[in-house]
């Protein structure tokens, strides 16, 4: 299905947060989620991402921003992060997050351990351009909302006079 | 060269212990730099033309129109569409299924199979399903009280009643104006760099006025004569906000300070003026007594709210003594106008910064270049635990002070209801739910934070993987290190908390004025009151519509 990228960002970030993540985490998976479909990887690592939340990237890969920008500064050129195995398929995704360009992002997964290769140009604000759709495969899909639900509280005749503060006539 | 020129000077800004204060939020007043006010004035200093290409409405008001206008070299265009409607379904809340009328903002001129594709999923709202050419959603229902008095009148060959009219501000009010991808439309980003779309909800007001016009042409057609043009400048479009305006200041902590910041930029640079000219002197006097008709118009059901602007009628004639010669001939003679205010309520000082910023619009419009967000989340860049540590204490006091043992700190909870995924506030001790609390306590997870972090400075990477549910606590001090503004300095999950001081703060932003709250979780306001029609909207003196007034 075709959807609007703050459509897929938002369903997401509830996923993650009804998948029982911490809100900071499961905000930073919803903007790398869109990166992962832009990039056209393959989504099922976004699925495998949710089911583990005692050990899981979505608890992990938050940090890599930081870790690339201060990587960067502190060889000022090209750097190679070592990466946890389990992370390696939505590294790439979260790194696309800097807020600066990137010249390079490349995931090597050649030797013991997985490894990302990365060069930021940390002068260079940077947003990245996103495409107008973005298809959404159907067992993702499926997948983020069914937790998303877990966000939702289920509605009664209470909530719905008292939780939004209506029960004035609105016909005037 | 402009872009080279030093900044105006400015005097201390107010603080945010001070402005990001509810109370004080909650008091706001439209100024120059509200979005409309800027997106009138870039229509204005385009010579904007607002054209009707089609007009296919039927003689009882039901059936479609197009409004196109070109704004920074591009096309845009509101698909209007107008449906029958039983009184019994007219309601405001966002769990309504069905409107008196629905807008899209088009990119571009629609043609044929777009009107065709709108109008078949308009009226259907979030049912219905958009594409990335539609820029925003809305749909609005009709002032019972003003829309078939106005028709009737035209009908009978009188204007309508013109306290009505006042009394009213609006023959239609929208209950939700969608942007940013929601149900298919755009993603904000991707006109987000337009010449004229750029400001923050731009496109959101654009459409706003556009529907405005439409509701004047509808009565129009259905009354068989045109409103006379000072009634329909005082006729804005009326809007009705509940809580899901809310969390947006809590969930754009970027944007909020961009928005404080240019305004509180604003009142600074024009406190510093060590002198004001006889025309500027006289502009203020005579936006003052403007300002005291408004008040004097300003009637609100609500008997809190109608008590506040009534000390605000009471003390404005010191505001506007103050304005007098002998303040003029002293040093900075605004800056001792906002001081003299200080005794007075929070709603009038803030009336009286709204109007100081007024007649200065070459020291502080540009400041509206810098109100949106064009970068994005920013990394953390906080040394170590250390560094958070002093971070909290010099941004955080307010939230570490709050005894969060006390059950009224934390009685309130915010969540989103299944029902159309409407967003509410309950009663933590009363209602069930608040095991899917929404994370808007950010007082709380600060605190929280605070409590966890080792006395000694220590590595923050270790910190962060060792305590993943303090992470969004981490991100709102980071970002409150680079924008001091970005934080409700709050307890918003307090029993006291009145989320009706948060709707105020952002609708004040937009623009609007009137506000009617019709609870501690709603409120009517008015938009485009007072503001130019699409025939005025370049005349020289179209921008000046700072809070309307009635001219009879």
């Amino acid at each position: 299905m075709s959807l609007s990228a703050n459509e897929i960002q938002a369903l997401a970030t509830k996923a993650a947060r009804g998948a029982g993540f911490p809100p900071g985490q499961a905000e930073s998976y919803g903007r790398a989620t869109v990166m992962h479909l832009v990039a056209g990887r393959d989504p099922q690592p976004l699925r495998d991402a949710l089911a583990q939340v005692d050990n899981s990237p979505i608890l992990r890969l938050p940090l890599l921003v930081d870790d690339i920008l201060a990587a960067c500064a502190a060889v000022k050129g090209p750097a190679e992060l070592t990466l946890n195995p389990d992370d390696s398929a939505l590294a790439p995704s979260y790194a696309e997050l800097a807020p600066v360009r990137l010249r390079d992002c490349t995931l090597i997964t050649t030797g013991e351990q997985p490894r990302l290769r990365v060069d930021a140009e940390l002068d260079t604000p940077w947003r990245p351009k996103l495409p107008p759709r973005l298809d959404l495969p159907a067992r993702l899909r499926a997948t983020l909302n069914e937790l998303a639900q877990n966000t939702y509280v289920p509605a009664s005749e209470a909530s719905r006079l008292r939780g939004a503060g209506a029960g004035l006539s609105d016909n005037d | 060269m402009k872009d080279h020129l030093p900044p105006p000077p400015q005097a201390d800004l107010r603080g945010p212990d001070e402005v990001m204060r509810l109370a004080r939020m909650g008091a706001a007043f439209p100024t120059r730099l509200s979005f409309l006010r800027v997106l009138l004035r870039r229509l204005g200093a385009e010579g904007a033309e607002l054209r009707r290409p089609v007009w296919n409405i039927d003689a009882q008001g039901y059936g479609h129109a197009v409004y196109s206008i070109a704004l920074g070299g591009r096309d845009y265009s509101l698909v209007a569409v107008a449906t029958h409607l039983p009184d019994a379904q007219r309601t405001d809340r966002v769990i309504a299924t069905a409107w008196d009328s629905s807008y899209v903002l088009f990119d571009g001129v629609p043609q044929d199979y777009d009107i065709a594709r709108i109008c078949a999923n308009a009226p259907l709202q979030e049912a219905g399903r958009f594409t990335e050419r539609d820029l925003v959603l809305s749909r609005a229902n009709k002032s019972v009280r003003l829309f078939d008095h106005a028709v009737a009148a035209l009908r009978a060959g009188r204007q309508p009643d013109a306290a009505l009219v006042r009394d009213t501000g609006y023959l239609m009010r929208t209950t939700a104006v969608y942007g940013n991808g929601k149900f298919g439309i755009a993603d904000r980003d991707l006109f987000a760099d337009r010449p004229g779309l750029s400001g923050p909800f731009a496109a959101e007001m654009l459409t706003v006025w556009m529907i405005r016009a439409f509701t004047h042409d509808l009565v129009a057609h259905l009354g068989g004569a045109p409103l006379d043009r000072h009634l329909r400048r005082q006729l804005g479009i009326g809007n009705s906000t509940g809580l899901g305006m809310a969390p947006f200041l809590v969930s754009h902590p970027v944007l909020l300070n961009n928005w404080m910041m240019a305004r509180e930029i604003a009142l600074a640079r024009v406190l510093a003026q060590p002198s004001v000219s006889p025309a500027q002197a006289e502009t203020l006097r005579r936006l003052a007594r403007r300002a005291a008709q408004h008040l004097a118009e300003w009637q609100v059901p609500d008997p809190a709210y109608q008590g506040r602007i009534a000390t605000m009628r009471l003390e404005w004639p010191a505001v506007i003594a103050a304005l007098g010669d002998e303040t003029f001939s002293t040093f900075q003679p605004l800056d001792r106008v906002m001081t003299r205010t200080r005794t007075l309520s929070c709603d009038t000082q803030e009336l009286t910064a709204a109007l100081l910023i007024e007649p200065f619009g070459d020291l502080v419009d540009g400041l509206a270049e810098g109100m949106s967000d064009p970068h994005g989340p920013q990394a953390l860049r906080l040394a170590d635990t250390g560094a958070l540590r002093d971070a909290i204490a010099a941004r955080f006091g307010w939230a570490l002070a709050i005894d969060f043992d006390d059950p009224e700190e934390i009685r309130q909870f915010w969540y989103v209801s299944e029902e159309k995924l409407e967003p509410r506030l309950g009663d933590r001790f009363a209602e069930p739910g608040a095991e899917r609390e929404s994370p808007l306590d950010i007082a709380r997870r600060v605190q929280a934070l605070w409590r966890d972090l080792p006395e000694a400075a220590g590595e923050l990477r270790a910190f962060r993987l060792a305590h993943p549910e303090h992470e969004l606590a981490l991100t709102r001090v980071a970002c409150a290190v680079r924008q001091p503004f970005s934080e409700i300095r709050d307890n918003l999950i307090s029993a006291r908390c009145l989320p009706i001081d948060m709707l105020r703060c952002k609708l004040a932003f937009f623009g609007a004025s009137k506000f009617d709250p019709k609870s501690d979780r709603w409120t009517r306001i008015t938009l485009a009151q007072g503001a130019p029609l699409p025939d005025e909207v370049s005349q020289p003196d179209a921008d000046d519509w700072w809070l309307p007034v009635f001219a009879s």
